[in-house]
């Protein structure tokens, strides 16, 4: 199950992650995350303390809303991965795009 | 067969409604069968008294005229030759005794006696016909009113049984002088009451009755239960209607003794041998007891005929029913036969078998038309089907060109050289993929590389095709592994708006110092073997096409011959059996570790072929889901 929500938080956004994002249930993290893929307006965090699996579509829409971040000059954070999610995103080098908390 | 279930049901209620109306019927009808006949007896009755009212009232009159006479015997025989005339109907005869010496010229016994068919009255009194003890004379006498005799076999006048209507006959001085009597012949009044009998089925209840065959007949029996009237005269004054019944059937005793009494009533019973029933009453003036006994027969044919008039009707309502129903069933299902036959027609593919036409606008017809409406829309989908068959084949098609194209991209052949042994292995998930490996030897320097687009599909093998292209064109102009890297990357990030990223492994190997410089854009740290099997560390550069004007790290090995440097995708990694575990750098390494052990000079190829056998033991039958990519390279000198 995707289960993404959106929590605001003082002046940050908390974005937790569901159990898994793989290529066929890309499309409806994407719709999950409409708002954030359009706009955002205010410091992101996304939390991985439930995310077991990420498939590089995933990868792309997390990079994707980083990038919007950083286009309207705010942070964008990630927290709480389990070590193969940490592994997947260090190796790919994504890892060092996001800012350190 | 719908036909048999209707009739089956129909004929069950037929028969259970059949069965409710003859009940009511017969019971309603034997009910005013047995009324009828009650009030039958009523009239019998009524008429009976009627008679011996009217003897009653002859003897009254006759007497008043003996009494005017009473002085002259002579004008006394002379009335009642006269009143006789007029009542000889009736009156079987008349008679006056007198007392003892009464007419003295007469003696003891004087006794005028006028017989009906006699011309002239006569004295009977001897002493052979001593009137005096008997019975009647000396009742008569004592009774006020005058009685009824029993019956009795008069000797003298009539050779008959007779009863008499006795009385006393009184002088002017109101002293007893004798005894006044009418004589009924016993034998007239059974042919009177024949007469009754017959007449009830011309005029009364009985009139249009169906049951003249089955006639009732009457009896009269006495206080000692002696037949007085019985249609068989050889009865009358010789037996008893006890002989006549059911001896041990205590019930009907009863009845005859309730009869005796002079009960009136009804009953059910077999008396002389035929079941009746029997309806009995009382006649006041004589302490006779009549009945008419109706033969069961007859109370039951009126309900019988009747019933068997309306079963004859049911059952030709019945057949002109079935026959209808036959008729309409048939009608109705013979079309629903024929579109069955349409349909099975239909089901083996021919969809334009025609439908039945169906005269009528009824449920059937609309069964019809939504059939063939089915029929057309099930054409269509099938039509459809077909194009979109055609077009998925087709399209399969590019797809398997475009397989082949990619193909072409990879190389498969590798150069036989004695100082380098190198050797690829690319097998797509699907007919197109998105991984890619490639080499080419230049100026002694082998320029080789590795990488994964990210995704699958069309725009994976999009993105494949042209990080291969960029490769193959940037590193013609460049030797250093990061400008080549950093080329590749900003072309790949120009309008990457969707993020299409490739992790990608570039390394030149200078084949004269085996100096290895490399860039590692995100992809699997290769498997070094020297004399160990490790990890070659790297660097974790961004992957390709992400964000231009990444500074990338380019680093530096050096190798010995006798090295083999392993490169893949993860595929190889992730490679999953049935029971979706994978195939993980564990197994890889172990995989490797043996083979070395086991063959420490092996060729590329061999290392190559080891992985993908254990990889295909371990998978089993489990579908392949990513792109397999090997790449060995052994430095032989």
């Amino acid at each position: 199950m995707v289960k993404i929500s959106i929590v605001e938080k003082e002046d940050k956004q908390i974005v937790k992650l569901g159990v898994y994002i793989d290529t066929p249930s890309t499309p409806e993290a994407e719709k999950a995350l409409t708002p954030l893929l359009l706009h955002v307006d205010k410091d992101i965090v996304f939390d991985c303390i439930d995310l077991e699996f990420i498939a590089s579509s995933g990868l792309r829409l997390i990079l994707k809303i980083l990038k919007n971040a950083k286009a309207e000059g705010h942070h964008a954070y990630i927290v709480n991965m389990a070590p193969n999610i940490r592994e997947a995103f260090q190796l790919t080098g994504f890892l060092n795009l996001f800012d350190q908390m | 067969m719908l036909t048999r279930k209707v009739m089956l049901t129909m004929l069950a209620t037929m028969i259970v409604i059949s069965s409710i109306i003859i009940g009511i019927t017969f019971s309603t009808v034997r009910d005013e069968t047995d009324e009828k006949y009650e009030s039958v007896m009523n009239m019998v009755d009524e008429k009976l008294e009627r008679i011996l009212a009217t003897e009653e009232l002859c003897a009254r009159n006759v007497i008043d005229e003996v009494f005017y006479w009473l002085d002259s015997p002579k004008m006394m025989m002379q009335s009642m030759e006269n009143e006789i005339k007029l009542n000889n109907y009736f009156i079987e005869g008349y008679f006056i005794a007198f007392e003892p010496d009464h007419f003295p010229q007469y003696g003891r016994w004087f006794e005028i006696y006028m017989k009906n068919t006699d011309e002239h009255a006569r004295n009977i009194g001897s002493p052979d016909h001593d009137y005096l003890s008997k019975d009647w004379y000396i009742k008569g006498k004592k009774s006020k009113n005058g009685f009824w005799t029993d019956p009795y076999f008069d000797d003298i006048g009539q050779n008959d049984n007779v009863c008499s209507f006795v009385m006393p006959l009184y002088d002017k001085r109101d002293s007893v002088v004798g005894v006044f009597g009418a004589d009924m012949s016993l034998k007239w009044l059974a042919k009177e009451l024949e007469i009754i009998n017959t007449d009830s089925y011309n005029t009364g209840a009985l009139k249009n009755s169906d049951s003249k065959d089955d006639k009732f007949y009457t009896f009269i029996i006495n206080r000692d239960g002696t037949f007085i009237s019985h249609p068989k005269w050889e009865r009358v004054m010789k037996e008893n209607v006890l002989s006549y019944i059911d001896q041990h059937n205590e019930r009907d005793k009863q009845v005859i003794a309730d009869m005796i009494q002079g009960k009136e009533g009804k009953t059910s019973m077999v008396i002389d041998g035929l079941w009746a029933n029997v309806y009995y009453s009382q006649l006041e003036s004589t302490n006779w007891t009549m009945a008419i006994v109706v033969p069961k027969r007859a109370i039951w044919l009126p309900a019988l005929s009747l019933i068997g008039l309306l079963l004859l009707i049911m059952v030709i309502g019945l057949v002109v029913i079935y026959f209808f129903c036959r008729s309409n069933i048939r009608k109705v299902v013979s079309p629903l036969n024929a579109l069955a036959d349409s349909a099975d027609e239909v089901a083996k593919g021919h969809f334009d078998a025609p439908l039945p036409d169906i005269g009528r606008k009824d449920e059937v017809c609309k069964l019809r038309d939504s059939f063939a409406a089915m029929q057309q829309s099930l054409e269509q989908y099938m039509q459809d089907l077909k194009e979109q068959t055609a077009k998925e084949a087709a399209f399969k098609h590019e797809l398997n060109v475009a397989g082949g194209l990619q193909k072409a991209m990879i190389p498969h052949t590798f150069p036989e050289r004695h100082d380098i042994d190198l050797y690829g292995y690319l097998r797509p998930a699907k007919s197109i993929g998105g991984d890619l490996y490639d080499y080419f030897i230049c100026d002694d320097k082998l320029f080789f590389c590795i990488g994964d687009v990210s995704g699958k599909g069309i725009p994976a093998a999009l993105v494949m095709a042209a990080t291969h292209y960029v490769f193959r064109v940037t590193s013609r102009h460049q030797n250093d592994p990061k400008r080549i890297v950093e080329i590749m990357n900003d072309i790949l990030s120009a309008d990457n708006d969707e993020l299409m990223f490739c992790t990608f492994f570039l390394g030149v190997l200078d084949l004269k110092t085996h100096l290895l410089k490399f860039c590692n854009a995100g992809h699997e740290c290769p498997i070094l073997i020297t004399s160990e099997l490790n990890m070659l560390p790297t660097e974790c550069n961004l992957a390709l096409g992400l964000g231009e004007g990444f500074a990338y790290k380019e680093e530096e090995m050096q190798l010995s011959p006798g090295n083999v440097l392993l490169l893949y995708t993860d595929g190889l990694k992730e490679a999953a059996n049935e029971n979706l575990e994978c195939f993980e750098k564990i197994r890889i390494k172990s995989s490797l570790q043996r083979l070395v052990d086991n063959s420490p000079t092996a060729a590329a190829a061999n290392y190559v072929h080891r992985l993908v056998d254990d990889v295909a033991a371990f998978v089993k039958d489990a579908p392949q889901s990513d792109d397999l990519t090997l790449l060995a390279i052994k430095i032989n000198e």
